[in-house]
């Protein structure tokens, strides 16, 4: 149940970001959209791990992979920010 | 040696192909690659959909020396040397009883241990001692099988029903879960394995042991002998999951109850499983740590791999279960043994070493004997201190369980993920993952409160959840 509510809530971020670049008339490249895809694939991955430790129990471990996790996370979506979201806007 | 072998050097093939299985779901057993010296399977009902490596029938995935490996003397065990030997006879007495005897004496309150966890304890080592009441005899006791006559009968031959003896072994095992059992395996018997003696079978003599022989046909008791005919050359050997969050209390009344309840189902398991075989008109011989030593009986019936901790690791369960077997003349199909990184895992992983209160588990490599008369040498593996962990031990501590990375409280797909690097034996992943367990909580003692005001679900291990 969490994991499809989790499922439905990355989707729809997914589609907002697209309908947000569309929107701003961002030029992103296949390339660029295999990164971005791969992040949501990733953070996809660490709400499904982190929901796996809470359910079982173990509140600590989902602390500490979600802290650890989380954390590439973050860093991977500034990136994608910084290098391929700015740019696409400024290309406008 | 096959194409798709695997090797380190194919570790992001294998990695893909895990990721497309644990993606695409995972159902029954299947073969995924051929190693040098078996198969790898997947297996949701034997091993918990982990990745094993099913060895090929003629390997066995421990190292003996022939020269030096000989039958232990079941006198030379430390349960029995607690009654005769002189050195053991003034040993301290143990944690447990001291703390029982205070709560029961009333000599004062003991912290964290309540009068609910005695109960649940006591009563779980009901079944435990069966065998002064003959539960592990040998010979039919009374009951429908001998009241109905089926013993006479001959013996059965699976073709009656158009079974083969693959499906008869099948079935024996499922009687094997039908009657308690977590998991069960079949082995050709090592005669190695079989106590050279019988320590003071009647309970009365504490100080007699009569000797184990092979019988051509003697079956049993004659003129202070015991004979297991050379017909009788297969176990079954069974176990039985213990409680996780019961182990997870140890050292605790909590953690004693797991284990009695477990010793309790060995008894009752055993013997209701070797009348069903008697029942089929093959003789039986039910044992729970008694006749022989279940754990290399367990590895050869491709139950698990020992531990570092001395004890049987298996997929499924990791080391919180208890052991026992039944040996007998039906003619079953053997396992195969299996391997799953156990020993390679353990060379990087000191925590039951490290978390054990009486040093009793070596932080070292593995050798080829141990320090106490209790161990018996010729396996290259580690040898624990069977007396510093009896005198601190009583049966109240499992912490070489509770702390021991295999141990999970069920096999999610997170569990699983990891046991496929552990498969990959990738020896630098090892520490890295050993950290992350610790950091993430695992291992740590439950307390008696928070055992109990788990609601029932909870607390008793589903074995669903173990699937
Ligand atoms: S049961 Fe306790 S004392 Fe014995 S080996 Fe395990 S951790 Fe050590
Ligand atoms: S705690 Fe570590 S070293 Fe000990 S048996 Fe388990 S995996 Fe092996």
């Amino acid at each position: 149940m969490v994991e499809f509510f989790l499922g439905g809530l990355i989707t729809s971020g997914f589609i907002l970001f697209y309908s947000h670049t569309r929107k701003n008339g961002m030029k992103i490249s296949i390339f660029q959209w295999m990164i971005i895809i791969a992040a949501f694939v990733y953070l996809s991955f660490v709400s499904a791990t982190v929901v796996e430790f809470v359910e079982e129990g173990t509140f600590k471990g989902a602390a500490v992979i979600g802290c650890i996790m989380g954390f590439a996370a973050v860093i991977w979506g500034i990136l994608i920010n910084r290098f391929i979201l700015t740019k696409s806007t400024k290309k406008k | 040696m096959t194409d798709n072998t695997i090797e380190r050097r194919s570790f992001l093939k294998r990695l893909g192909l895990s990721s497309a299985i644990l993606v695409g779901g995972l159902s029954s057993s299947r073969i995924i690659a051929e190693t040098t010296d078996g198969v790898l399977v997947r297996s949701d009902k034997d091993y918990g959909k982990f990745p094993v490596e099913r060895l090929k029938q003629n390997c066995i995935p421990y190292d003996m020396d022939s020269e030096i490996l000989k039958q232990m003397s079941e006198k030379r065990n430390v349960f029995s040397r607690n009654v005769w030997d002189p050195l053991r006879l003034n040993r301290p007495e143990t944690e447990e009883n001291i703390t029982y005897e205070n709560l029961v004496k009333g000599k004062g309150e003991i912290p964290d241990q309540t009068r609910l966890d005695y109960a649940l304890m006591a009563a779980s080592w009901k079944y435990a001692n069966m065998d002064y009441g003959g539960v592990y005899s040998w010979e039919l006791q009374d009951g429908m099988v001998g009241g109905m006559g089926l013993e006479k009968l001959g013996t059965w031959d699976p073709e009656e029903l158009d079974m083969t003896w693959n499906e008869a072994t099948a079935a024996v095992k499922h009687a094997a879960l039908f009657y308690g059992a977590s998991t069960a395996g079949v082995a050709e018997l090592n005669p190695l394995w079989l106590y050279s003696d019988r320590f003071s079978p009647d309970r009365k003599d504490r100080s007699r042991a009569l000797p184990v022989r092979p019988g051509d046909e003697r079956f049993g008791l004659e003129n202070d002998v015991w004979y297991i005919p050379e017909s009788m050359n297969r176990v079954v050997a069974v176990a039985f999951e213990e409680d996780f969050y019961g182990i997870c209390n140890s050292p605790g009344r909590l953690a004693s109850a797991a284990t009695g309840n477990g010793y309790s189902r060995m008894a009752f398991t055993a013997s209701t499983l070797a009348d069903f075989i008697r029942a089929l008109g093959y003789r039986a011989i039910p044992a729970g740590n008694g006749i022989g030593l279940s754990i290399p009986m367990a590895i050869d019936a491709g139950l698990g791999e020992l531990g570092r901790n001395g004890i049987l690791i298996n997929p499924k369960f990791g080391p919180r279960i208890r052991l026992a077997k039944v040996i007998t003349d039906m003619p079953l199909i053997p396992d195969s043994p299996i391997k799953f990184g156990v020993t390679e895992f353990c060379e990087d992983c000191m925590l039951c070493a490290e978390h054990c209160p009486s040093g009793s588990i070596p932080d070292g490599k593995r050798t080829w004997s141990g320090t106490s008369v209790s161990n018996n040498p010729g396996v290259l593996k580690w040898y624990i201190h069977p007396e510093t962990c009896y005198d601190f031990n009583g049966f109240s501590c499992s912490n070489c369980k509770r702390v021991c990375p295999f141990n999970k409280p069920n096999n999610s797909w997170l569990h699983k993920m990891i046991r496929e690097f552990i498969e990959l034996k990738a020896g630098s992943l090892n520490k890295i993952m050993i950290s992350l367990d610790q950091a993430s909580g695992y291992g740590e003692q439950l307390s008696d409160m928070d055992f109990w005001k788990m609601d029932g679900n909870q607390s008793i291990t589903a074995r669903e959840k173990m699937e």
